[in-house]
């Protein structure tokens, strides 16, 4: 179980989060500069908040009413960052060593040898780091954070500097050695790919807040704001206005679009947003009463592609298989029911 | 490796990033300025008159004194400036900006005012040096005085070279070693120290031939036992200016030998994987 509440500042930034897990693995995801590493540096207790509680089961950290602010090395949590986590002067099996928590005295090179074995990178023990790749390089460090016996993993995007399929493997591998070592992660990203396949809470931090958290199906498929919405890919962010209540939702409308959204119904009249992903929205041949839409820009994707359309005042963006219209082409716009959603402003939540 | 592509010529050879001929040009006058005065002093001196400098710069021990109270010098000045270089690297406190013109102090100040001081401090008739004297421990003209002369002038070389060195560590390495549980002393022994190892090596020749060179403060402080700048002077006071100058050859292979011995550690250092 872990409770972090935290207030913090650094220069003119303000920090603000607060959330909790009981289970194992918890991804902070948001866009650069919300906050996301700061608050890992906290809970590691390199910053220090001005007040808070952070609580790893039973072990308090840093609670500012007791006065309990452990120093980072009895705080016992692994770090391994994007770069720079492994000591250059020291050989994989030394780097590990290093970490070794002092039970396994007087064992260190089978302790060394198991640890690699679980990183698949036996017999690495001799190699020096400089001559590993990005990719086994991070595996070494997760085997070095491993070796102290953490009560808490602390990932800050490590597989960011990886190639793309190394990484995939990295993700799933990380996945196996967090059961097989029973330890709690909170893992760092702005990939909301990979906060998706690591999560089992997602907490979205932006601007120094958490503006939403929960599991990653959850939060990807009730995005709560604007913000939110465009960081899980439901990048149709459409303003208009209450045209009528439904349910639960709203019928919103804007420019010709009168799209029906879910979500908790503002009142009649008033302004409102809904977000829908490009995959949702549909193309259609333009017939009478269908909105109609202009295509203004195509752009191929690995296996879609991506139609960006103006429907009167408004920019639409669809991703299409298959046959794509061409540039100029008009085409009827259809937002199937249920695949809007209501979402509020972010400058709104406080 | 894609990085570096762009040292990849059309023809597949690789091309070394070229000097510009301006910055040759600034760095042959300046290797001439430097060597150009030796050339003409050694070109007007004849072999007896060397052999003569070398035999009585050993029949003064001046060499053999030399050598021994600035290397001692110099360990001292390791001993505290290491320290001293990474506090002001690390560190964060008020007055930070006054402790490190204070390092630079001695550089300012002429040697022979430091001299002054450090009687002022450790003088015979000071509360401090009756105190030492009291028991035995002699300052003025005696060894010790040479080296504390010595470390007052060469401390800064050391303090910052180690602090250029230190502040190129990477501080994830210390932030990874403190989260795996690592206190400060054990982090700094052996994660910050290593690492800054090659470029307070750096430092340590520049220190050890400050140190040998040393003479306005020494003089002051421990005219014996004589050190070869002191003995310098004495040759020059009592022969002329001729008589004196096989003495400063003497000097400068000394410290030519010194620097080679320290840079074949420095490369066995980085071919071990010190660095």
């Amino acid at each position: 179980m872990l409770t972090v509440a935290l207030r913090a500042r650094r220069g003119s930034f303000r920090l603000e989060v607060a959330f909790a897990t009981d289970r194992r693995r918890l991804v902070l995801f948001g866009p650069s500069g919300a906050g996301k590493t700061m608050t890992l540096m906290c809970l590691a207790g390199f910053h220090t908040p001005d007040r808070g509680r952070v609580a790893v089961g039973e072990t308090v950290l840093y609670d500012d009413r007791r006065r309990i602010n452990l120093p980072p090395w009895r705080r016992r949590v692994g770090l391994v960052l994007q770069s720079y986590t492994l000591l250059p002067h020291l050989s994989v099996g030394g780097n590990i060593a290093y970490g070794l928590a002092p039970v396994w005295r007087g064992r260190e090179r089978v302790r060394v040898e198991t640890l690699l074995a679980a990183v698949g990178l036996s017999g690495y023990a001799e190699r020096s780091p400089a001559g590993l790749s990005g990719g086994q390089r991070q595996r070494v460090a997760l085997a070095q954070a491993l070796a102290s016996d953490p009560r808490l993993l602390l990932l800050d995007e490590p597989f960011s500097a990886v190639d793309a399929p190394v990484r995939e493997r990295l993700r799933r591998d990380l996945l196996a050695l967090v059961d097989a070592f029973q330890v709690p992660l909170v893992f760092v990203t702005h990939d909301f790919g990979e906060a998706y396949l690591l999560a089992e809470t997602l907490v979205v931090i932006a601007g120094g807040r958490v503006i939403q958290a929960g599991t990653p199906a959850d939060v990807a498929a009730r995005p709560r704001t604007a913000l939110v919405a465009q960081l899980v890919g439901a990048s149709n962010i459409i303003a208009g206005t209450v045209a009528g209540l439904a349910g639960t939702g709203a019928v919103v409308a804007a420019g010709p679009l009168r799209v029906q959204a879910l979500g908790d119904p503002p009142r009649r009249g008033a302004s409102a947003m809904f977000c829908v992903r490009p995959a949702d929205v549909r193309l259609t041949a333009p017939t009478n009463g269908r909105p109609l839409g202009t295509v203004t820009r195509v752009l191929p994707r690995d296996d879609t592609t991506s139609v960006v359309l103006s429907v009167g005042d408004l920019t639409l963006e669809a991703a299409v298989r298959g046959q794509a219209p061409a540039v100029g082409d008009l085409v009827g716009v259809d937002i199937p029911q249920g695949t809007a959603r209501l979402v509020v402003q972010d400058a709104a939540i406080e | 490796m894609s990085e570096r592509g762009w040292l990849v010529g059309a023809s597949g050879a690789r091309h070394r990033p070229g000097v510009p001929w301006p910055l040759s040009l600034a760095g042959v006058l300046l290797v001439a300025y430097l060597v150009v005065p030796f050339v003409f002093g050694l070109a007007s001196l004849d072999t007896t008159a060397i052999t003569g400098a070398i035999r009585g710069a050993a029949t003064a021990g001046a060499a053999e004194v030399s050598a021994v109270t600035a290397t001692v010098a110099t360990l001292v000045v390791v001993v505290l400036g290491v320290p001293l270089a990474y506090v002001l690297a690390r560190a964060e406190f008020v007055g930070k900006p006054i402790v490190t013109a204070l390092v630079y102090l001695p550089l300012v100040i002429p040697p022979l005012v430091g001299g002054v001081l450090l009687l002022d401090t450790f003088g015979p008739y000071t509360p401090l040096g009756a105190w030492l004297g009291a028991r035995g421990v002699a300052i003025t003209d005696a060894p010790a005085g040479i080296v504390l002369a010595q470390v007052f002038v060469a401390a800064p070389y050391l303090v910052v070279a180690s602090r250029v060195a230190f502040e190129a560590v990477e501080p994830s390495f210390e932030q990874v070693s403190y989260a795996l549980g690592r206190p400060p002393l054990v982090t700094f022994l052996r994660v910050s120290l290593p690492l800054a190892w090659p470029g307070i090596l750096a430092g340590v020749p520049l220190a050890w031939l400050r140190a040998l060179g040393e003479f306005g403060a020494t003089i002051m402080v421990a005219y014996h036992p004589t050190t070869l700048p002191v003995y310098l002077f004495v040759q020059f006071g009592a022969q002329g200016l001729h008589e004196a100058l096989p003495v400063a050859l003497v000097l400068v292979v000394l410290g030519a030998v010194a620097v080679a011995v320290v840079q074949a550690a420095g490369v066995r250092g980085r071919s071990q994987g010190v660095s």
